[in-house]
């Protein structure tokens, strides 16, 4: 499923296929020129999400909050703080970081998705909104502030 | 190379993609990770010995050894898809760099001359 084209993610000339007649060598020129001035605003954009992506991290928790998971902007574990209250947990400690990593990962994925979504339009945020887990989705919005 | 052959082909990345998994254990077996591609950490098993550890000095293992299965990760990736595709040199890095802004620009300016 691909997202609906809107004006600001067209590259080349819309209508690809349609023909177009040109009478005079200066419309060629132009219609060249607009398409060039697409892409510069294109490649600007990209410049945008280049520089603001880079530094998108993630910040997760266990439900209790005693395990705190930071995913770098590759989206890889970078920290992890285990509270020494946690130790205690046993058998459910493993859990409670796995939960910790992938909230995390989930928080960079969204505000990836975000970034792109405010850049370029379409239908982005909506399907990574779709891919996170319920629960962990009401976690970051309530965070986040989106509620 | 044919329209069923290229299928066939992409049949075979998805499979390599969805199915990859590495596992590596601590030095000190207190703690094993199975990730898969994108930083995806799979299952994680902590050994009675992990407890002895501090939390911080536990948190800095995990760490250490999701990152080193993630690194290998990369690599056994690399290999797979460089044989799927047959070649080895073009797909050293399984997900070569996108060009960069300055190298777009450079080339649309470029265009202009």
């Amino acid at each position: 499923m691909s997202p609906e084209p809107s004006d600001r993610d067209q590259v080349f000339p819309p209508r690809p296929g349609a023909p177009r007649e040109f009478q005079h060598p200066d419309e060629v020129r132009a219609f060249v020129e607009e398409i060039r001035e697409r892409n510069r605003r294109a490649i600007d954009r990209y410049q945008e999400y280049v520089d603001r992506a880079g530094g998108l991290t993630g910040e997760g928790f266990s439900s209790d909050g005693t395990v705190r998971a930071e995913v770098d902007a590759d989206g890889v574990l970078a920290r992890l703080d285990i509270d020494d209250v946690a130790l205690r947990r046993g058998r459910h400690l493993a859990e409670m970081i796995l939960a910790a990593i992938r909230e995390a990962q989930a928080a960079r994925a969204l505000r990836l998705a975000e970034l792109g979504t405010s850049l370029t339009g379409g239908r982005v945020t909506e399907l990574v909104r779709e891919a996170v887990p319920e629960h962990v989705r009401d976690i970051l919005d309530q965070r986040d502030g989106r509620r | 190379m044919d329209a069923d052959g290229i299928a066939e082909r992409s049949r075979r990345i998805r499979e390599a993609v969805a199915e990859a998994a590495v596992e590596v254990t601590s030095e000190d077996h207190a703690v094993t990770v199975v990730v898969g591609p994108g930083g995806a950490v799979r299952d994680l098993q902590l050994s009675p010995r992990a407890f002895h550890l501090g939390g911080a000095a536990l948190g800095e293992l995990v760490v250490r050894t999701i990152r080193e299965a993630n690194t290998r990760m990369g690599q056994e990736l690399a290999a797979t898809l460089a044989e799927i595709m047959g070649d080895r040199t073009a797909l050293a890095r399984p997900f070569a760099p996108l060009p960069t802004p300055a190298q777009l620009r450079a080339e649309l300016d470029g265009g202009a001359r």
